[in-house]
């Protein structure tokens, strides 16, 4: 009789101290979910990033991101300096982008059903150009193999084997990764939104 | 800009404009109320993009009319 006692405090507790666990998980999900849709609403209705999504904007963004992309990655690469810099260029463009698209392709929820639908268009054909770019390589390595002057495949290796030193590698790698981030931004257009005034109509009473 | 209505695609004509302006409310209070954003608003005002069923029965009940006054197959 007297070991039941202390048995139904304990039980009594643990109920409690669950109970409250649960209660502070609920709370916790709640209010993540409202910071998150903050988040969402903001993104979706403030005026903050008007100034980067409309057509000027995008053909500036497009413009330095391909020059950053593929002119400047040559000299990184060739002269073996300032990689730094130029990773970090990619990384501000990269957030440009994003922002001139108004985060479409970041986060659950932003997008409503117009702009849904364009993305998803973007994704399609940065996927066909990513599939394309892919082929390149295999597409050269299958000529060398084919019609190379010995028909030697190890002529592409030897020369990559030569040129690719740790530094070279590196922007490779950076080259690669932002190839593949930077195709749904190209693939979403050039086109951006036109200048509409939030409050007025064009029609008048 | 964005998807504009192919040739052998569908047109679908609206009133949006015009009953939006009558009923004194903005672009951007009516995406609020229907919960888009208020470039798309201006994408349907102009004929540019064809909402979903579900986003038009939203604007019907935004402007408090039928669908069928606001979309239509036939130009007015």
């Amino acid at each position: 009789m007297a070991a039941k006692k202390p048995q139904r405090i304990e039980e009594k507790l643990e109920k409690s101290v669950e109970a409250k666990a649960e209660r502070f998980e609920k709370l916790m999900e709640a209010s993540n979910d409202g910071f998150k849709k903050s988040i969402v609403t903001w993104l979706r209705t403030s005026q903050f990033f008007d100034g980067m999504v409309n057509t000027p904007a995008r053909i500036l963004i497009n413009t330095a991101s391909i020059i950053v992309l593929y002119l400047w990655t040559i000299d990184v690469a060739n002269t073996e300096n300032n990689i730094l810099a130029w990773a970090i260029t990619l990384l501000v463009l990269l957030f440009m982008q994003a922002a001139s698209v108004r985060f479409v392709f970041n986060t659950e929820g932003i997008a409503d059903e117009f702009q849904a639908t364009r993305r998803n268009l973007a994704y399609r054909r940065a996927y066909r150009t990513i599939r394309r770019i892919a082929l390149i390589p295999v597409g050269l390595f299958a000529f060398l193999v084919v019609a190379g002057p010995h028909g030697d495949a190890n002529l592409l290796w030897d020369f990559v084997a030569y040129r690719l030193d740790n530094y070279r590698s590196l922007t490779l790698a950076i080259f690669i990764f932002a190839v593949s981030s930077f195709q749904k931004y190209f693939s979403y257009g050039w086109v951006g939104e036109p200048f509409t005034v939030r409050e007025k109509s064009s029609i008048k009473d | 800009m964005g998807r504009k209505p192919k040739a052998d695609e569908e047109l679908v004509f609206n009133r949006l404009e015009a009953l939006r302006t009558k009923a004194g409310i903005t672009r951007q209070q009516l995406a609020d109320a229907v919960d888009v954003h208020y470039q798309t608003i201006g994408y349907i005002e102009r004929n540019e993009y064809s909402p979903s069923l579900v986003l038009a029965l939203r604007i019907a009940k935004a402007l408090n009319k039928k669908v069928e006054q606001i979309f239509s197959l036939e130009e007015n």
